[in-house]
């Protein structure tokens, strides 16, 4: 089932000062489909797990409401509300058996014991701890807790799961592949999902849609494709990967193209509305849009840093007096500048932004 | 051999420990002393109580098959035994309770709650009592004033059991909500979220979580409920004998030091237990989960008639404790309690006619004995933390056991080890200050314990790389670091020292006498109005020496700390 957002406000009481109000969530409005994976996103205090803990109704909304499935659930407690969550430090009853914890949602449902038994071997067997129910989560590694968190939370067939930062725990190569395998289970069981994290490229590998929160509200949201490429404002465009701001002017505007002068050259860029011309923007260029050496060239750089990586060379290169930042792959076959080498500088017009200054 | 290489092994270690204690020699002459120390005032004392109760010509064990022919010492330990049990539950459930509304439930005066929780514990354990006659008693304000009776069957265990649960219950209270705060949220809301009604969720998570928390401070209550000797003195009556008075009596009354030590044994061997359990199983089975984003849900834990009956519970403990003390403060300023209750300040100046040497021997004994209690407590625990060295464990074990022998035990040990030369003792000051300093060590060590473990060694090996010897880290930075458990339990062990009563009955001379035995000698002798006034003076010294050492402690250190009891 889908879950509507509709003008959701929560403020808190300021710690500092009690007759003062915080606003962690400012009227967000958002329409998740069913069956899809939708990943809040955003630095930490931008509002992402209040606007879960509201869904999952562990905080009560100041304003707005929440419909699942059409049916208006904001006055309802977490208990009489269809949602599973799986918590950032798993939240694993220590007190229970891995079959317990995973059973616990079960038995609250009255489930007669054997059939308990069966749902919970089947969900242990899909998530990859097939064998393990007896243990103690105190007998558990972090990426099997992990499991049994999510285990817990699928098996009374939520309409909505819940993910609150649940890779944070975890190391770099265990998260690649917990994130893919949450995934594979979210698509296997069709289930509409709701994923916070601060991680991009977590928000980039799982989801179907990325809702990008600044200070409490929508920055912008988008496929994984649309957030990367087309990012709406400086702060999406900076926090989702490397980027650099490229300054231009506007010079002519038709057929939803722009010509926009920078380092002294006339370029041609896509944009949807026309622009006065005149007007100041910033190209979006990622560094690995860079390139350097090509037959074309926009602009000359000097070499001011470079950083071998193995599979790719960091460069900072200053062109036109300004820093840019270049990411170029393969140095086997390009070859590495060092410090103070001269490099010619192009992009495609293709892939650059338009943003507003 | 086979076993030749085997020992060998295990020797190794021992060796290599020994080679490093050799390398820091005030560390090796330290902790001998300190060996030297609890071996003469915490083992020797004991020893000597066993010693005494079954050295007689005739069998072993005569003295205990002689004593226990009697059927009032069997009842001794069966009341003993039967209100330790009662007093404990009654306790933990009253303190639980009260713990689960303060941390789950949105309701006003918490604050008041903590320091009505606080004020049994800063007053003589026998106070509530003092209360009760007050209020019960042949001239009690209830019985006698409000419905003319006169002989009302307060002493024995109804009273007690009053008594000991007013007294005993902030114990419980404090602990439980350490327990219950330290019970990760997430874990109560994902069985909310599980779809687990408030009652389920109470009943599945929280309750089991809080299971070795609760059976911990019942056995708390429990050695706490068998040591009491205040409140079974002055509400026993005869028809309810308990192993602490009697005792006391045996010893006091009858000149029968074997059958007192007897008595005192037999008191000993449930208080052991109980602290074995507590300290070696039950600690072992908490499940305390630190989280690290403590976000509590903003969703209620209870629903709204829940809440209320929570709240209406919470507000008349805060009123019976309330009630139990504003009864002390009227009974301290009338004239004769049951019949005139004019104004006056006759009580108080009886009491400073009588007992003002004794004020000021109270103080010199509390104000000596309770930064040595300090020191010596977070340097033990500061070698059982940090060092290794042979015994350590026998070194935390003896010093920790002090907490669960009952004070008669020690006084009989004390007047038994100390009443020759080379260690002629009796009725001095240091006898005093020894009792005491090694009583309320344990909770300097434990507070010590705690505040070490929180501190990452990586701290302490910091300052050793940049050149500093093992003296100057411990004076540099782990002392600051743990000072402000320090001076909290240097609150806890002044509060102590003031009040406490059944081991110092046995250790107060012509010379030295205390305030609290003072006051039990004036309720035995029914000038009840006396007793409360000493009761209210010894509150309020108490009182002012916490604000004291607080703004001291402040001003010179700069140390804010919690009073923890």
């Amino acid at each position: 089932m889908g879950v509507i957002l509709r003008d959701l406000r929560k403020e808190f009481d300021s710690p500092d000062d009690r007759q003062k109000k915080v606003v962690a969530v400012d009227n967000i409005n958002l329409d998740i489909k069913e069956g899809e994976m939708v990943t809040l996103l955003g630095p930490s205090g931008c509002g992402k797990t209040t606007t879960l803990r509201m869904i999952a109704g562990f905080e009560v909304p100041t304003a707005g409401r929440i419909f699942l499935g059409g049916k208006d659930i904001t006055n309802l407690t977490p208990d009489q509300r269809d949602t599973a969550m799986v918590f950032q430090n798993y939240a694993i009853f220590p007190h229970m058996t891995v079959a317990d914890n995973v059973g616990f949602g079960l038995s609250l449902r009255k489930i007669p014991k054997a059939e308990t038994a069966q749902r919970v071997d089947a969900i242990l067997e899909l998530v990859g701890l097939a064998g393990m129910g007896k243990r103690m989560p105190d007998q558990l590694s972090g990426g099997q807790q992990q499991r049994v968190a999510l285990a817990r939370a699928i098996i009374t067939e939520p309409k909505v799961l819940l993910f609150d930062e649940p890779l944070s725990n975890l190391d770099a190569k265990l998260r690649e592949q917990m994130r893919l395998e949450i995934r594979r289970i979210q698509q296997h069981l069709g289930i509409t999902a709701v994923y916070v994290t601060h991680d991009q490229s977590e928000a980039m590998a799982i989801s179907d849609r990325i809702v990008v929160m600044n200070q409490g509200r929508i920055e912008q949201m988008g496929t994984p494709w649309e957030i990367y490429n087309r990012p709406r404002t400086s702060f999406v465009a900076d926090f989702i990967g490397q980027v650099n701001f490229v300054e231009a002017e506007v010079v002519g505007s038709a057929h939803q193209k722009l010509d926009v002068k920078v380092w002294g050259q006339v370029i041609a860029i896509k944009h949807a509305e026309p622009l006065p011309v005149g007007t100041l923007v910033k190209l979006v260029l990622r560094p690995e849009a860079v390139h350097l050496d090509e037959q074309q060239a926009f602009a000359t750089g000097v070499v001011n840093r470079a950083v071998y990586l193995g599979s790719v060379v960091e460069y900072d290169l200053i062109v036109e007096e300004t820093n840019l930042h270049a990411v170029v792959s393969s140095p086997i076959e390009k070859g590495i500048h060092t410090v103070g080498d001269q490099v010619s500088v192009y992009f495609s017009p293709e892939v650059v932004h338009v943003i507003p200054a | 051999m086979l076993s030749t290489p085997a020992a060998g092994r295990r020797l190794r270690p021992v060796l290599h420990d020994l080679g490093r204690l050799l390398r820091e020699p005030w560390l090796l002459i330290s902790i001998l002393l300190i060996f030297a120390m609890l071996g003469i005032f915490i083992a020797l004392p004991l020893v000597k109580v066993v010693q005494m109760s079954i050295s007689t010509d005739g069998t072993p064990l005569q003295i205990y098959t002689e004593l226990f022919k009697s059927w009032y010492m069997r009842r001794a330990f069966t009341n003993s035994l039967l209100l330790g049990a009662l007093s404990a539950l009654t306790s933990v459930v009253v303190g639980f309770v009260l713990a689960y509304t303060v941390t789950r439930v949105n309701i006003p005066f918490k604050r008041l709650i903590d320091m009505i929780a606080i004020i049994p514990i800063i007053s003589p354990p026998f106070v509530s009592s003092l209360s009760i006659l007050l209020l019960f008693g042949n001239n009690g304000l209830i019985t006698y004033n409000l419905f003319g009776i006169r002989n009302f069957p307060i002493y024995g265990i109804r009273g007690l059991l009053l008594a000991q649960t007013v007294t005993f219950f902030p114990v419980a209270y404090l602990s439980l909500k350490g327990v219950l705060e330290a019970i990760n949220p997430a874990l109560e809301d994902a069985a909310f979220d599980l779809g687990a009604s408030r009652w389920a969720v109470f009943r599945r998570v929280t309750l089991p979580l809080a299971v070795p928390g609760i059976a911990s401070a019942m056995l708390v209550v429990f050695i706490e409920s068998l040591a009491d000797f205040g409140n079974p003195l002055v509400l026993a009556g005869s028809q309810f004998p308990t192993l602490a008075v009697q005792a006391y009596l045996q010893i006091t009354g009858m000149y029968d030091l074997p059958g007192g030590a007897a008595l005192a044994v037999t008191l000993l061997i449930p208080s052991i237990t109980a602290f074995v359990l507590q300290k070696y199983w039950v600690s072992r089975k908490s499940y305390v989960t630190v989280s690290g984003k403590p976000t509590r849900s903003t969703v209620k834990a209870v629903g709204p008639v829940m809440r209320w009956v929570l709240f209406g519970f919470a507000m008349l403990v805060c009123l019976v404790v309330l009630g139990f003390y504003a009864v002390i403060v009227v009974g301290a300023f009338s004239r004769a309690w049951g019949f005139d209750y004019t104004f006056t300040w006759r009580n108080f100046s009886y009491v400073l006619d009588v007992g003002f040497e004794t004020i000021l021997d109270t103080l010199t004994v509390a104000v000596t004995s309770t930064p040595i209690s300090g020191l010596i407590g977070m340097f033990i625990a500061f070698l059982v933390v940090r060092k290794r060295f042979l015994g350590r464990s026998v070194m935390e074990f003896t010093s920790m056991l002090s907490f669960a022998l009952p004070g008669t035990v020690i006084g009989i040990g004390y007047i038994l080890a100390f009443n020759q030369r080379p260690l002629l003792l009796t009725g001095t000051l240091t006898i005093l200050v020894a009792n005491f300093v090694f009583r309320y060590v344990p909770v300097g060590i434990q507070n010590g314990i705690a505040a070490l473990h929180q501190i990452d060694p990586s701290i302490e090996e910091a300052a050793t790389n940049l050149g500093a010897n093992s003296q100057t880290v411990f004076r540099r930075v782990t002392l600051p670091l743990i000072s402000p458990a320090f001076f909290s339990g240097l609150v806890f062990a002044f509060v102590r020292a003031m009040t406490a009563i059944s081991a110092a009955i046995f250790l107060v001379s012509a010379d030295w006498n205390l305030m609290t035995v003072q006051i039990l000698n004036q309720v035995g002798s029914g000038r009840l109005g006396a007793a409360a006034a000493f009761s209210l003076l010894l509150v309020g010294i108490i009182v002012v020496a916490i604000i004291l050492i607080r703004l001291i402690v402040d001003r010179l250190f700069g140390v804010r700390f919690e009073t923890r009891f």
